[in-house]
């Protein structure tokens, strides 16, 4: 179906867009060479792009066979957020899979970062119940609260962030009737008290140490 | 963002409390974390004779005019790769004038954004760095 649509004068023009891309990408290339060379020169550090390159990976446009008319910007979101689901992390965000596989408000999370693109050995974790998610195609996140020193934090992390290095569910919540879970603030319940946050704190410290 | 009226948790062991911020070191409206404040102490630990005899850190009182640095605020902040971290409260850590900690120790979190602020004295004495 999808090379039924190459004969498309849409799939022409978005495959002659992704050539002229294609060509302005590899003369981008060449002065981002000749500038990492540059960089070679004066403070010798190795194997760093002054700015991170998209890879092209899609030589068809990803459109659905049901489209009939494909919408570009729509075409557009879905190959951004292609390209930067790696390890499909998307799965979790998806709105109707299945209770057990995706994330909901209420669960319990552990996120690992990386500090920086340079350095990918350092890494810092941050455990919490997942109490928001916002789903934006590639602009996706999910707000974590938890308890540190008997202050409250939460952080809201961007799902698709290059930083971000893993995304785990420890423990799944039962079914809250809520999508945004901003009352856990006022009445923290259950979720907060010292037995909780202590075998919050175990499990994230197994799955730390896991892998 | 902390402004004149705002009142933070003191979370060091100079004796203060809780302090009232009077005026934003920054031509600005409001402050951010890392950023110098003017508090006044609205309330303290009190003073017995005992500790006044000894050598503690400092001697504050309520109605004390100090410097001090907000290290946590209700507010999120933006770190430059789009997270945000919010906390519950809004804390600060007194000063003296040569911008060093009054107190010789840091009761609790801070936010990361005072190592990028080079506010690295607190940063090394405060428990947990989130």
């Amino acid at each position: 179906p999808r090379n039924m649509l190459c004969g498309n004068t849409l799939g022409q023009r978005l495959t002659s867009l992704g050539a002229a891309f294609q060509h302005r990408l590899t003369a981008a290339r060449a002065i981002a060479g000749t500038a990492s060379r540059q960089i070679h020169q004066s403070t010798f550090v190795r194997d760093v792009q002054p700015y991170i390159l998209p890879k092209i990976q899609f030589d068809q446009p990803l459109v659905k066979p049901e489209e009939k008319r494909p919408n570009v910007m729509k075409i557009i979101e879905r190959e951004s957020l292609a390209r930067a689901d790696v390890d499909g992390r998307s799965k979790l965000f998806v709105r109707r899979a299945h209770f057990k596989n995706r994330l909901c408000a209420g669960d319990v999370v552990f996120v690992e970062t990386f500090n920086s693109m340079s350095d990918t050995s350092a890494t810092s974790s941050f455990t919490g119940v997942c109490i928001a998610i916002y789903r934006r195609g590639v602009d996706t996140s999910f707000i974590l609260r938890n308890m540190v020193l008997n202050v409250g934090v939460e952080v809201r992390f961007m799902a698709y962030s290059p930083l971000m290095k893993r995304i785990e569910i420890i423990q799944k919540a039962k079914k809250s009737k809520r999508a945004k879970l901003f009352y856990l603030r006022e009445n923290p319940g259950r979720t907060f008290q010292l037995k909780a946050l202590k075998k919050m704190a175990k499990s994230a410290a197994s799955t730390a140490t896991k892998k | 963002m902390i402004q004149l009226k705002s009142r933070l948790n003191v979370i060091d062991n100079s004796g203060a409390l809780v302090a009232e911020c009077i005026k934003v070191l920054r031509n600005a409206r409001a402050a951010n974390i890392g950023d110098e404040i003017v508090v006044a102490v609205k309330k303290a630990r009190p003073i017995s004779e005992k500790t006044s005899s000894s050598l503690s850190a400092a001697k504050i009182r309520k109605g004390d005019v100090r410097r001090a640095v907000i290290v946590r605020t209700r507010k999120e902040i933006r770190r430059p790769d789009g997270r945000y971290v919010r906390f519950d409260d809004n804390a600060c850590v007194l000063l003296n004038n040569q911008q060093q900690p009054l107190g010789s120790r840091i009761l609790g979190l801070v936010a990361a954004e005072l190592r990028f602020k080079n506010w690295v004295k607190i940063v090394s004495l405060a428990p947990r760095v989130v």
